[in-house]
């Protein structure tokens, strides 16, 4: 997600307040190994890798989810769904509208920004192989990460997989204007295997437990 | 398998990965913890629910709200 980079950093540091929740322990949150910042090198990844591990949320003032990103997002990207939210929140306060005319907007909102994205944002939102992996293999049927059941690599049992950010707008689009505090959090950001991350599978992978020396994912 | 704290995300994936990416590498570990450092620094992050709601109506701001395996300072 890259928080340090324009143009999502001064965004965050101008137009939002900011504020984080440490979820270990919480049932939704993810496994990996430990990645001490001041020992390893950091890889770049994908949007919407690692959704077990972060999810970014957009919040009106009165606690009602605009957005919900989860896992890593490249700055660029990012910003572009921060400005949906502003947009959303102007929806949200907008007294010519009722409720219920303001939640079908929102889904229609988040629906059309799919088609926004440019292609380089798909390109970078591409799931994570190891996820399809495990989608494929535990819910070939049921997953609604799969756009076809039909025409993808036979390592994936011929299926397509949808890319993060189709996934997530998808997802948000059923949940309009809901309650942070109602909001399902372990469904939402719901892909993938629990742990672990692209990078770090290939030649970088981490030794096996014990005896890991270094390589934080992420990036 | 250990549980960890988020600075794989929280840090690597908050703090370098725009550097990264432009490179196609990696980020060596002293500027990920200078990006690190200026996320921290920069910007104050609130970890109260209640605290985060006061400042945002007060400044009529939207809130931005992460959820991490972790911390932003990288401790597990």
């Amino acid at each position: 997600m890259s928080l340090s980079q324009d143009p999502t950093f001064s965004k965050l540091k101008t137009d939002f307040v900011c504020g984080t929740f440490n979820i270990v322990g919480q049932p939704y949150c993810g496994q990996s190994m430990v990645h001490p910042i001041d020992q390893s090198e950091a890889v770049f990844t994908t949007n919407g890798a690692g959704p077990h591990n972060i999810q970014m949320f957009v919040l009106a003032p009165d606690g009602t989810v605009l957005t919900c990103l989860p896992g890593y997002w490249q700055s660029d990207d990012l910003a572009g769904e921060l400005n949906l939210a502003e947009d959303l929140f102007k929806l949200y306060k907008d007294p010519s509208l009722t409720l219920a005319q303001k939640k079908l907007k929102f889904t229609e909102m988040h629906i059309a920004h799919i088609k926004e994205h440019s292609k380089a944002m798909v390109k970078r939102s591409k799931m994570q192989g190891f996820d399809m992996t495990y989608e494929a293999k535990n819910r070939p049927t049921t997953s609604d990460t799969i756009y076809s059941s039909t025409g993808g690599p036979a390592k994936l049992n011929g299926i397509q997989f949808k890319t993060t950010d189709v996934i997530m707008h998808e997802r948000m689009a059923m949940r309009p204007f809901m309650k942070y505090s109602q909001f399902d959090v372990a469904q939402f950001c719901d892909y993938g295997r629990p742990k672990y991350d692209k990078k770090e599978e290939g030649e970088h992978a981490p030794p096996k437990e014990g005896k890991r020396k270094g390589g934080r994912k992420g990036g | 398998m250990q549980r960890t704290s988020l600075v794989a995300l929280g840090i690597a994936v908050l703090t370098t990965t725009s550097f990264a990416q432009k490179t196609n590498s990696r980020v060596d570990p002293v500027t990920a913890s200078s990006n690190a450092e200026k996320l921290i620094h920069d910007i104050t992050w609130i970890e109260s629910q209640p605290t985060l709601t006061k400042e945002a109506t007060a400044k009529g701001k939207l809130i931005f709200y992460v959820h991490m395996l972790g911390n932003l300072a990288g401790n597990t």
